[in-house]
């Protein structure tokens, strides 16, 4: 002990104070009307038509009486900030960790202050939408709402027997000779395919990519409803990542069918990076599914950063002579319809070489890929360049990556073609939000045939126009 | 002591109060401020655009708020503008406006609001006055504010039937002051005839002081606006000059209490008149001021402490009361407002004393105002075990 | 005559001129009729700001005709029955214009009843017949008291209100040793619960005495429900939340080398003051510097422990200390003494025994105070409760 300090000591002590706390007229209707009316309510300044919640007598900016303008909000809203609180303490109104957000409630203008349960810390995001849940015990305090909760937003789909209500549904005159895109008895149905998963897109991006085969079921089931006949799927891992094992594919692919029995289901051949060609092909071959991918050349297939040019992944996506020959042969014995994929030109040439072989059966299907960062951007003249490369009994679909899907699939929509939408490419809508799932992204490409006037294939014409033979 | 340097006049320009009363329920604290904010602000006919900064007080712990500055912005109207908070006890009220003066003064603003409240039915005014105490030492012993000790010694001096009836009479004028004042919280009628009667009947708190004696506790706000000299000129009524303001602290005096004229207690109160006084010129206070508005918690003492803010040296003080020459048309009017015995939201209550003190000069107090001109005019604030503020108000740019 | 509610329905009719609003009547020039069924016809003329009712039969030019029966319309008069209420249930029927009828509303003052002229008596009578059905359970949980009203003059009585398990029990009876008993004038009290006076006023002025538990007498608002005068409606206020919170926390104090050896040496039974090497004074519990020199003082100097008494402060009111919720046993002696070795303001400040607080004198300039020495504590923890108290030294 320092020198002179031998009779300093601690006493320890303890401070209780009551106090109250007067709400006041207008805090005493926000409180009393949360209790008894579960009804959260704001106050609007007639000057900067501001709605503040919690409720105030004065605008604090204009200085205005605002005690009589009681607006009633929703009692739902939007996170716009929040931070997960970790360590205990006596004064915490939770057991933590919890979260607590700044939640803009709608028909509000300022945002208020709570707790976010029921979602893991993690999982919280903002702009998540969030209702409140009152409480059943009576504090008398901003406790009466006792936390928000994620929104369970009902999943709404626009279903195909409403897609094309004013067009093509109910037009029952032939076909004009100029919508006919040439081919009238291939293209007068249009397919829509929905690629759920992709290897890439991931939960942190967007949360309705499926993972579990049950989340590939739902989805797939959606996507039917709105209008898909087909879906192109990658199985994934409990953690997301891309899988080859037989076990979890075909699990995926029977769910689908169990809960969606007239659903084609299209597997991928390229499954994910860094994959053996054996991995590739031996699922499907076991699994047989109805139909599967089959690429075409060896290219690069890189993450890059498309604004600055930046690499982030460097990846080659080999596909040689060889494979192309062994897993076209493989699918045909196995009376797997090859999705052909072509990611440009010399792709088609490539198929046209080894078709020469005579190993695939009439008619076939080609897949245009457009916006692959290796592979070509969408141009409507090359898309014809191509179209017009194809040999004879020839199907082509078409998809996208990112802003490249919807130009593509109006364009093969308009010119006799197919739709492929879907996660796997693309995760926004045309407007620029995040999709709720591949099935919104499916609604919309319904609304291209209503605007062009074609009907949507079902999945037994969808077999019929793609020979394949059920 | 020298005169403090000033580098511009300011004046009191705007004065705002909220009624006083024993609750405000239907207000919350923000709600509150703002009352007396907008009055404040009409009183001086400027907005709060007009405003450049503000200054905020109340007491420590007595409303369990920590940082009230903070969300009191709603009332105050500080969004935006340069804002203080300032607690000092008692005197924070008065803390307020010598800062405000001293803000102005210095040039950094030209116009500065000062806000002071207190909602006590809120909190705790003991506990909370009970942790101005040592902790390890008086804060044992204490409970509350309340002394017998003043009683004590003004009744050894004067005689103990001199001493109470000069305690109830001060006590009954600042009453009837109190019905004159239509914010007071607590105006009874009393009446001359009814001195024995309370005397005798009233329940004793500690030694002869008596539960009549003291203060209310009460909640309310008050705002004074203070302005630069081209500013106040500019505005529609006559600015209220502050000539000059004392602050004096001294260590915490539980233990002094003790009566040998050998070893007299150095009062602040005296001190800081001697100094004020006499840097300003002024050799008789009683003449010299038209109104002295003091802060008086309770009948004892504002009956005593007129004794030292005067400098008297024998019984000038208690003759004063006796004659009534402290009623609102005597010789020297003290609290035509009622005082702290009539309202006392406490970290209001010392600006109250300013704002009412420049409301005599500006010759706006309605119900309470003194007939006659007002041109000087001293208010006071206590706190503290022994702090004392005086603020000195004059009608005239002429000194 | 039919009696309706106490009140007839003549006493409606007979005081509305003076029930009368001329300002609500502005522009007004109509007739309005009553029909009250089984006790006759009304008619009420308004013009230019005067009115006029009458008996008449004949309620043909009326811009609208009231038709109810007796107890409606008084009941409706009063505020016992709702207006709407009786009017959708048929009970309540007007023939001719509603909205024109709506516009009498403003034309006159709200009906009260003369006969409530009641006496101090008979609302004393009421509060307490009212009492247990005021009762707030929910307010005063685990409450186990009693509390006698001893109502005195005219129309007084003694009253005891037995509290406990949630339940009050109201008897006419003086009982011995109550927690509380409130003593007031019957005229005064009925001023208190109409709310025309506070208490507080009443105490101070020497017009009510609480004995016993004085907390407890402050909160009979909360214990019971605010009384309302017979024909009064208790107006629908709009609830008010008051929250009530006890901050607590828990705090370490360091005592500081000087504070430290005052509080080690009562321990010791030894009181230490320190000196001021500058101008000489002690202090007492000693302090780190003198604040008025601003210099530190070294040292420590032991003085007393016996003394003689300059201040004996007899409190008869003691608050709660919010610490522990407990209430000092009032009246108690706060005194400052003078201990040995002292002088002048350098005082000590401690509570006097109890049983003596009438017994000391107190200083006044060379005239001393009563000697008093201390009493320690049997168990010493270094703090200024090891000195229990202050006794007269005989």
């Amino acid at each position: 002990m320092k020198e002179g300090f031998e009779d300093s000591y601690i006493v320890e002590g303890k401070m209780a104070l009551p106090y109250s706390y007067f709400a006041g007229r207008v805090g005493s209707t926000f409180l009393t009307t949360l209790r008894d009316k579960k009804k959260i309510m704001g106050v609007k300044c007639n000057t900067c038509n501001k709605v503040f919640v919690p409720p105030r007598q004065t605008c604090e900016r204009c200085m205005e009486d605002i005690r009589d303008n009681w607006v009633e909000l929703k009692n739902t809203g939007t996170v716009t900030n929040f931070t997960v609180v970790r360590y205990e303490d006596k004064h915490m109104p939770k057991k933590v960790p919890y979260v607590l957000a700044m939640i803009h409630l709608d028909g509000a203008d300022t945002p208020m202050t709570h707790i976010i349960e029921g979602v893991k810390p993690e999982k919280v995001k903002i702009g998540m939408r969030v209702e409140a849940v009152f409480a059943d015990e009576d504090t008398n305090t901003i406790m009466n709402i006792d936390h928000f909760k994620p929104v369970t937003e009902k999943i709404e789909v626009r279903e195909r027997a409403d897609a094309g209500g004013t067009g093509a549904k109910t037009y029952t005159g032939e076909q004009p000779e100029t919508k006919k895109g040439g081919k009238p008895a291939m293209s007068k149905k249009v397919i829509i395919t929905a690629a759920l998963s992709g290897a890439a897109t991931m939960k942190n991006q967007i949360d309705s990519v499926p993972y579990e085969p049950k989340e590939f079921a739902e989805e797939a089931a959606r996507c039917y409803k709105a209008g898909a006949s087909m879906v192109h799927i990658h199985a994934r891992e409990e953690n997301g990542m891309p899988t080859h094992d037989v076990a979890r594919i075909k699990a995926t692919h029977d769910a689908i069918k169990e809960k969606t029995p007239e659903l084609i289901v299209n597997l991928s051949s390229a499954v994910g990076m860094g994959k053996t060609p054996e991995q590739r092909i031996t699922q499907i071959l076991e699994i047989k599914p109805e139909m599967a991918s089959l690429n075409t050349n060896t290219m690069n297939f890189s993450i890059v950063d498309r604004k600055t040019g930046k690499i982030f992944i460097d990846f080659i996506f080999e596909n040689t002579f060889t494979m192309l020959q062994d897993f076209g042969k493989g699918m045909e014995e196995n009376g797997i319809k090859p999705e052909v994929e072509v990611y440009d030109m010399g792709g088609l040439d490539n198929w046209k070489i080894v078709a020469k072989q005579g190993i695939f059966s009439k008619p076939y299907n080609f897949n245009f890929v457009w916006g692959v960062a290796g592979g070509m951007a969408f141009r409507p003249d090359l898309f014809m360049v191509l179209k017009n490369a194809l040999p004879e009994d020839a199907n082509y679909t078409t998809c996208g990556v990112g802003l490249d899907e919807f130009p593509a699939i109006n364009m093969s929509c308009l010119s006799g073609g197919h739709m492929r939408v879907g996660l796997e490419d693309n995760i926004k809508l045309p407007n620029g939000e995040l999709a709720k799932g591949s099935f919104e992204l499916v609604e919309w490409a319904t609304r291209i045939c209503e605007i062009l006037g074609k009907e949507i294939a079902t999945p037994d014409e969808a077999r019929e126009i793609m020979g394949i033979k059920k | 002591m020298a005169k403090k340097k000033k580098n511009r006049n300011v004046a009191i320009v705007g004065v705002g109060q909220t009624q006083y009363s024993s609750h405000r329920e239907d207000v919350n604290q923000p709600e509150m401020i703002h009352e007396a904010v907008r009055l404040a602000l009409a009183d001086a006919g400027i907005t709060i655009d007009d405003v450049d900064a503000i200054v905020h007080g109340n007491m420590e712990l007595f409303e369990m708020i920590h940082q009230p500055d903070l969300w009191h912005v709603l009332g105050t109207g500080g969004y935006g503008k340069d804002s203080f908070r300032i607690t000092t006890g008692g005197t924070t009220g008065a803390t307020l406006a010598c800062a405000a003066d001293n803000l102005v003064a210095s040039e950094m603003y030209d116009v500065v609001m000062t806000v002071g409240f207190e909602k006590l039915q809120e909190g705790h005014t003991t506990g909370g006055i009970t942790n101005m105490a040592d902790p390890l030492w008086s804060r044992q012993l204490q409970t509350g504010a309340l002394t017998g000790s003043t009683g004590y010694k003004m009744e050894k001096e004067f005689g103990e039937e001199r001493a109470n009836r000069a305690a109830m009479m001060y006590r009954i004028i600042m009453d009837k002051h109190a019905c004159l004042n239509h914010n007071s919280h607590r105006s009874f009628g009393l009446d001359f005839d009814q001195m024995d009667e309370l005397m005798e009947n009233s329940p004793r708190l500690v030694g002869d002081l008596r539960l009549i004696h003291m203060c209310s506790q009460s909640d309310g706000c008050c705002v004074v606006i203070f302005a630069s000299e081209k500013k106040a000129k500019k505005m529609a009524k006559p600015p209220v000059w502050v000539r000059d303001h004392i602050t004096v602290h001294r260590e915490e005096t539980f233990n002094i209490f003790g009566f040998d004229e050998n070893y007299p207690v150095p009062m602040t109160h005296r001190f800081a008149a001697e100094q004020l006084f006499a840097r300003n010129g002024i050799d008789s206070p009683v003449d010299y001021f038209d109104v002295f508005e003091m802060y008086d918690p309770s009948g004892w003492w504002g009956a005593d402490w007129m004794r030292e803010f005067f400098l008297f040296e024998n019984d000038e003080h208690l003759k004063l009361i006796e004659e009534k020459e402290i009623m609102i048309d005597g010789k020297m009017p003290i609290n035509p407002s009622g005082g702290v015995t009539a309202a006392n939201p406490i970290g209001a209550t010392a600006l109250v004393r300013v704002a009412e003190a420049a409301l005599q000069v500006r010759g706006d107090a309605g119900g309470h105002q003194i007939p006659g001109d007002v041109n000087h005019a001293l208010a006071s604030g206590f706190g503290g075990t022994m702090w004392t503020v005086l603020m000195m108000l004059e009608r005239e740019l002429s000194w | 005559m039919s009696d309706q509610f106490g009140i007839k329905v003549e006493e409606i009719f007979d005081t509305m001129e003076e029930r009368f609003r001329p300002e609500g009547a502005e522009g007004v020039d109509a007739s309005y009729g009553y029909d009250i069924q089984g006790v006759g016809k009304w008619k009420l003329t308004v013009k230019d700001g005067q009115m006029k009712i009458e008996e008449a039969n004949d309620l043909g030019d009326c811009v609208a005709v009231t038709i109810t029966d007796a107890d409606t319309f008084v009941g409706v008069n009063i505020g016992q029955v709702d207006a709407m209420k009786a009017f959708n249930s048929g009970k309540f029927k007007v023939d001719g214009d509603l909205g024109a009828l709506g516009q009498t509303a403003k034309m006159f003052t709200k009906f009260v009843s003369g006969k409530k002229e009641m006496t101090v008596g008979d609302f004393i009578q009421d509060m307490f017949a009212t009492l247990e059905e005021r009762f707030q359970p929910k307010n005063v949980e685990g409450l186990d008291v009693t509390i006698t009203y001893d109502i005195q003059g005219d129309g007084g009585g003694c009253w005891t209100a037995t509290i406990k398990d949630g339940t009050c029990v109201l008897k006419e009876e003086r009982i011995e040793k109550p927690t509380v008993r409130l003593e007031v004038g019957a005229a005064d009290w009925v001023d208190v619960m109409l709310g025309k006076v506070d208490a507080m006023t009443l105490l101070s002025a020497g017009k009510a005495a609480i004995e016993g538990d004085s907390s407890l007498a402050l909160k009979l608002g909360e214990i019971f429900s605010k009384y309302i005068a017979p024909g009064e409606m208790a107006e629908p206020e709009q609830e008010l939340v008051r929250l009530k919170k006890v901050i607590s926390v828990d705090h370490r104090f360091a005592t500081g080398p000087v504070m430290g050896k005052f509080l080690q040496g009562l321990k010791n039974k030894k009181i230490i003051a320190n000196k001021c090497p500058k101008c000489g004074r002690l202090q007492l519990p000693p302090r780190e510097v003198c604040a008025i020199c601003r210099v530190r003082v070294p040292g420590v100097v032991e003085v007393g422990p016996k003394g003689h008494i300059t201040i004996n402060d007899i409190a008869y009111y003691s608050s709660p200390d919010p610490l522990t919720g407990e209430t000092r046993e009032t009246p108690y002696g706060s005194i400052n003494i003078l201990l040995d070795g002292c002088k002048g303001n350098e005082t000590f400040w401690h509570l006097l025994r109890r049983d003596q607080i009438f017994e000391v004198e107190e200083s006044w300039n060379e005239k001393k105070g009563t000697r008093v020495r201390p009493v320690w504590a049997e168990n010493r923890i270094g703090s200024i409760k090891d000195i229990l108290y202050f006794e007269i030294d005989k």
